[in-house]
C-alpha cells in the first residue's frame, strides 16, 4: 500500500512536473484533407498544428505537406524540442517547431509513432511500420530494437506503451498481436492478441497493472493484470474496429474509446459495459482521443475527414475546434 | 585458321561496325532533332525545357523565366525534383549565379516528398545525391530536410547502393511496368551522367543496361509486351504510346519521333536527359530489342513491391514466363504475388497490321482487398480501399481492365496458356472473370466446338472458355464475361506462318484433347496443344508437362537465349550470336 502510494506520488510528479512551465499544448496533425491526393500532386497543405486548449485559431508549423502519424513534445524544454512520426522518417525540432530535422536515414521510413522516454532523458523510441528503432542520444542515431519480432506483421509496429514506473518496460501495438519487452526493446516476448491487429495499447495512468488495447475488426482488449490475460471487452460498444481510447487521468474506470464510423463509447468500470456517445459525431471514424490534463471533462477527438473537435462536458456534445476538413491522425497534448 | 575463315570473320565485324556507325549516326540525329524541337519551344512551367534552353545555350530568357516559375512555386515532389536537378546539371554553364541561387534556394525552402514506391526513392535519393554533390560541405539547414551535404550524400548513397543491390540480386520490384520503369531509368542516366564517384558512376551505367535489357527481351513492334506488375489503363489498349514505348523509339528509331508537321509523336520528355548525355546503347542491347528472328521462352524471376505486414517475406519472389515470336507474344506471371492495383496477370499481344489497331488479349479476375491494400500501404483498413480508389479509380470496380486476383491461377508453356478460376469462396465480392478481345481482330468465331477462334495477319488464336459465357460490346474491345465459379480458359496461339490457313489451324485445335478432370472440385485441365505437348494442371498448383512435374517457383533472375542472370549474382549475360556483354555489379564492371 505504501509502495503504492509513493508510486502514485512519483508517477503524478514525474507527469504534471513539466506542465507548471505552461499550459498544456493540443498538438495534432493533419494527414490529407477529405480528398486524398497522389503523390506528387502536393497541393494541399497539412502537417502539424498547435494551439491552447481554448483555441479558435491554431498554429500550422513545419513543412507544408508533411505526413505525420505522431508526436512527442519534449515538456522538459518548455515545447522547444519536438520529435514528429513522419513518412519520411523521424523529424525534430529544437526551436519549437521554427526549422527540422529528419534525424533518421533511408532505412527507416513510414513511422508511426514517436515517444520520448520521461525517466532517460536521451532515449527516443519510434515505431515503424518496419520494425521498433531507438536512439540515445536524442534522436541523432538510431538502431533497431526487434528480436523477438516476426516478420511482416510483427514488425508493423502501430504504437509503444511505456510503464510509467520503469520504462524498460515495453508493449508493442503491432499488426500481429501485443509484444512485450522488459529491458528497453532489445527483446521482445508475446504477450497477448496474437492474429489481431493492434491499434493503440493504453496504461491506467493511476494503476499499471491495468492496460487497454484498440483493436482493429475486434473492439476493446483490457487486461488488470498487467498484460497476462486480455479479455475481450465489446458489451455495449458500437464499432468493431476501434483506433484509439484514452484513460481518465482522474475517474477510476473511466475509458473512452474511439474508431471506424462509430464516433465514442464510454465506460465506467474498466470496460466491462459500455455506451455509445449520442453527440454530434457519433457516426464519425475518430482516429485519435486525448483528455486535457487538468480538466478532465475537457476530451479532444481527432476526425478522419471532419478535423479536429472539442468536448467541455465529457464527450456529450462535440464541437469542431479546428480543420473541418482535415485526415486528423494523431494528436497529443503536451 | 583458314584464308577464307579469316577473311568472313573480317567481313562480319566490318559490317557490325558499319551497322553500328549507322546506328550511332541515327541516334545522334533524333537527339539533334528532339533538342532543336525543345529548345525553341516557348515559355511553360517545364523544367526540362529550361534544360535544353540553357545546355543549347538558346533563348536563355526564357530558360530563366522558367527557372522563375518552377523554384518559387515547387509542386510535385520527387516529380518536380529530378527534373529541377536535371535542368541545374545540364544548364548550370549557361546559368547565371543569381538563377543557380535560385535553385540552391529552393532546396531550403521546399519539402519534396520522398514517396512510398521505389520508383519515387530512385527520384528522390538520385536527385539528393547530386545536390549534394554539386554543394558540398553545406551544413543542414541549408537543406530542406535538415541534414548537411554530408548527410544527404550518404543517406541516398545508401539507399542507391541497396537497390541496385536489392534489383540484381532478387530481381526487379515494379518490374515491367510500361510506365514506371522510365522513372527508374531517367535518374540512372542522370547518375550515370554526373556522378563523380566513378564506382558509383559505373554501377548507374550498369543499371541502366540490365533496365533496358530487362525491357528489349520483352519488346515486339513498339509494345511492352505483358504481363506487367502495374500498367496504367491508358496503356492497354494504345500500347504504343506508353512512356516506355517512346523509350524505345527514342533509343531504337523504330518509329518516327514526329509527325510531318513536325509535332512529337513519339517523344518522351524523360528522354531529353539522354539526348544530351553520353550514353550510347550497346549495340548488343539493340540488337536484343529488334531481333525476332527465332521464337525464344524468357524466364525471369522478379520481386514484389515491398511487403508491410501480412507476409512472412518482405519482398515475395513473382516468377514470369515469356513466350516470343516473330510477330507474336504471350507472357504471364506463373507464381508469386505482385502490386495488386495495375497488374496485367497475363497478356497476349501481337504485330499490328494497322496504325492505332488494338493488339493485345488478357483476362482477369475483377477483385480488390484492403487486407491486400494494408499490406503495402499504413492507411487504416477501415478506409484503405476508399483511399486508393480516390487516385485509382477502377480498383473496386467489377468492370475493372487492371487487377490481380489471388482467385486466378495460370499455367503457360510456350504458346499455350491455362487459367483456372474458382470464386466459390464465401469473400469474393464479384463471381466472374473477364476476357478482353480486340475489336480489330478479323475473325471472332464462335465454334460449335466450344472454341473461340479469331486472327489477324500476325495471329491465330484459339480461346475455349470452360464455361458458358456472354460477349458486351465495348468500346475497343469485345468482354468476354463468364459467370461460373468453378472457370477457366485455355488459349493457344500460332503464328499464321506456322500453319497452312486459318481454316487449317482451326481444324487441328478441333482435335486437340481437352479434359476436365473432376472440375467442379479440383479445376483439373489436360490439353494436349498442337505442337503434341501434354499439358495438366488444377487449381492446387500441380502442373505436368508431358507428365513430368513443372515448378514455376525457382526461376532464375533472366533465363533465356539472350539474357542469363542467377538469382543472387548480380550479374547478368547479355548474348547475341558471337557477341557477349557481362554486367557485373559487385566489381562494378562492364565486359565484352
Amino acid at each position: 500500500m505504501r509502495k503504492s502510494v509513493v508510486l502514485l506520488l512519483l508517477l503524478m510528479f514525474t507527469v504534471t512536473l513539466p506542465l507548471f512551465g505552461r499550459d498544456p499544448l493540443i498538438y495534432f496533425s493533419i494527414v490529407f484533407r477529405k480528398q486524398i491526393t497522389v503523390v506528387g500532386q502536393d497541393i494541399q497543405v497539412f502537417g502539424l498544428y498547435y494551439g491552447a486548449k481554448d483555441a479558435q485559431t491554431w498554429e500550422r508549423c513545419g513543412w507544408k505537406n508533411n505526413s505525420i502519424f505522431g508526436v512527442a513534445v519534449d515538456t522538459r524544454t518548455d515545447g522547444q524540442n519536438i520529435f514528429l512520426a513522419a513518412g519520411n522518417g523521424v523529424l525534430r525540432s529544437l526551436d519549437a517547431g521554427k526549422t527540422w530535422k529528419i534525424v533518421t536515414d533511408w532505412t527507416i521510413t513510414e513511422v508511426t509513432k514517436v515517444y520520448l522516454d520521461p525517466l532517460r532523458p536521451k532515449t527516443v523510441y519510434a515505431t515503424s511500420s518496419s520494425f521498433v528503432w531507438k536512439s540515445d542520444d536524442y534522436g541523432d542515431s538510431w538502431r533497431k530494437i526487434s528480436q523477438g519480432l516476426k516478420p511482416t506483421s510483427q514488425t508493423y509496429c502501430n504504437g509503444l506503451a511505456l510503464l510509467p514506473s520503469d520504462t524498460r518496460v515495453l508493449f508493442l501495438a503491432t499488426a500481429d498481436g501485443i509484444m512485450k519487452s522488459v529491458d528497453g526493446g532489445e527483446n521482445w516476448q508475446p504477450c497477448g492478441l496474437l492474429g489481431r491487429e493492434v491499434h493503440e495499447i493504453q496504461i491506467a495512468p493511476y494503476d499499471e497493472t491495468v492496460l487497454a488495447a484498440a483493436t482493429d475488426d475486434a473492439g476493446v482488449y483490457v487486461s488488470r493484470d498487467g498484460g497476462k490475460v486480455w479479455r475481450q471487452r465489446a458489451m455495449g460498444m458500437r464499432g468493431r474496429t476501434i483506433y484509439t481510447l484514452v484513460f481518465d487521468p482522474v475517474e477510476k474506470g473511466v475509458l473512452y474509446c474511439g474508431g471506424y464510423l462509430c464516433g465514442i463509447n464510454k465506460s465506467t468500470d474498466y470496460g466491462e459495459k459500455w455506451t455509445h456517445l449520442d453527440n454530434e459525431i457519433s457516426d464519425r471514424t475518430v482516429r485519435s482521443l486525448a483528455i486535457y490534463p487538468t480538466d478532465n471533462r475537457l476530451i479532444f477527438a481527432g476526425l478522419l475527414n471532419y478535423g479536429l473537435w472539442r468536448s467541455a462536458d465529457s464527450g456529450s456534445h462535440f464541437t469542431c475546434a479546428a480543420e473541418p476538413d482535415g485526415r486528423v491522425y494523431c494528436m497529443g497534448i503536451f | 585458321m583458314k584464308p577464307f575463315r579469316i577473311l568472313f570473320l573480317y567481313a562480319l565485324l566490318f559490317s557490325v561496325a558499319v551497322q553500328a556507325a549507322d546506328y550511332n549516326k541515327l541516334y545522334q540525329q533524333r537527339c539533334d532533332s528532339v533538342l532543336s524541337y525543345y529548345k525553341k519551344l516557348p515559355y511553360g512551367p517545364d523544367a526540362f525545357r529550361a534544360m535544353v534552353k540553357l545546355n543549347q545555350n538558346y533563348d536563355v530568357p526564357t530558360a530563366l523565366r522558367i527557372i522563375d516559375s518552377v523554384t518559387s512555386r515547387p509542386r510535385g515532389d520527387m516529380f518536380w525534383l529530378y527534373p529541377v536537378m536535371s535542368m541545374y546539371l545540364y544548364g548550370q554553364k549557361n546559368m547565371p549565379a543569381a538563377y543557380k541561387a535560385k535553385v540552391r534556394r529552393s532546396l531550403k525552402d521546399y519539402t519534396p516528398y520522398r514517396g512510398d514506391t521505389e520508383n519515387h526513392w530512385v527520384m528522390y535519393y538520385t536527385s539528393l545525391y547530386l545536390a549534394s554533390q554539386c554543394w558540398p560541405n553545406e551544413p543542414g539547414p541549408s537543406w530542406f530536410n535538415g541534414k548537411s551535404s554530408e548527410e544527404n550524400r550518404l543517406d541516398a548513397e545508401g539507399w542507391l547502393n541497396y537497390w541496385m543491390t536489392t534489383t540484381t540480386t532478387i530481381g526487379q520490384g515494379e518490374f515491367d511496368s510500361p510506365a514506371y520503369l522510365s522513372f527508374f531509368l531517367t535518374p540512372m542516366f542522370m547518375l550515370n551522367q554526373f556522378s563523380r564517384d566513378p564506382v558509383m558512376k559505373k554501377r548507374a551505367e550498369i543499371m541502366i543496361h540490365w533496365l533496358l535489357a530487362d525491357f528489349f527481351i520483352d519488346y515486339l513492334d513498339g509494345q511492352y509486351c505483358g504481363p506487367h506488375s502495374r500498367i496504367y489503363e491508358p496503356d492497354i489498349f494504345d500500347k504504343r504510346q506508353s512512356m516506355m514505348s517512346k523509350t524505345a523509339a527514342f533509343f531504337l528509331g523504330d518509329r518516327p519521333l514526329f509527325n510531318r508537321k513536325g509535332e512529337p509523336v513519339n517523344f518522351l520528355g524523360n528522354c531529353l536527359v539522354c539526348a544530351m548525355s553520353d550514353y550510347r546503347l550497346p549495340d548488343i542491347l539493340y540488337r536484343i530489342a529488334t531481333d525476332r528472328s527465332q521464337p525464344y521462352v524468357s524466364y525471369e524471376r522478379k520481386r514484389s513491391r515491398n511487403r508491410l505486414r501480412y507476409y512472412e517475406e518482405r519482398n515475395p519472389t513473382v516468377n514470369k514466363v515469356m513466350y516470343m515470336t516473330p510477330s507474336t507474344a504471350l507472357g504471364s506471371i506463373q507464381w508469386g504475388h505482385t502490386e495488386q492495383i495495375l497488374q496485367h496477370t497475363w497478356a497476349l499481344t501481337w504485330k499490328a497490321v494497322k496504325p492505332g489497331e488494338v493488339t493485345t488479349l488478357f483476362t482477369l479476375h475483377p477483385y480488390y482487398s484492403a487486407r491486400d491494400m494494408g499490406s503495402l500501404f499504413t492507411s487504416l483498413l477501415g478506409s484503405i480501399v476508399a483511399d486508393v480508389v480516390d487516385s485509382k479509380t477502377t480498383y473496386d470496380k467489377e468492370d475493372k481492365l487492371v487487377g490481380s486476383s489471388p482467385y486466378e491461377k495460370l499455367m503457360q508453356y510456350k504458346n499455350t496458356l491455362i487459367g483456372l478460376y474458382d470464386l466459390s469462396g464465401p469473400d469474393v465480392v464479384y463471381r466472374h472473370y473477364d476476357g478482353f478481345f480486340s475489336k480489330d481482330l478479323q475473325e471472332r468465331i464462335e465454334d460449335a466446338s466450344g472454341w473461340i477462334f479469331a486472327c489477324t495477319p500476325t495471329v491465330y488464336i484459339a480461346f475455349r472458355p470452360l464455361k458458358k459465357y456472354e460477349w458486351i460490346e465495348e468500346k475497343q474491345v469485345w468482354r468476354l464475361r463468364s459467370h461460373d465459379v468453378k472457370n477457366g480458359f485455355i488459349l493457344e496461339v500460332k503464328q499464321p506462318e506456322e500453319c497452312k490457313s486459318f481454316a487449317d489451324f482451326q481444324t487441328a485445335i478441333r482435335a486437340n484433347l481437352v479434359e476436365l478432370i473432376d472440375f467442379e472440385r479440383t479445376l483439373c485441365v489436360r490439353y494436349r496443344t498442337l505442337d503434341g505437348d501434354v499439358l495438366e494442371c488444377d487449381y492446387s498448383g500441380r502442373r505436368l508437362v508431358n507428365g513430368r512435374n513443372d515448378d514455376p517457383t525457382d526461376y532464375p533472375l533472366f533465363d533465356s537465349p539472350y539474357l542469363q542472370s542467377a538469382a543472387g549474382s548480380q550479374k547478368m549475360e547479355i548474348k547475341h550470336q558471337n557477341k557477349k556483354m557481362v554486367l557485373d555489379l559487385a566489381k562494378a564492371t562492364i565486359t565484352y
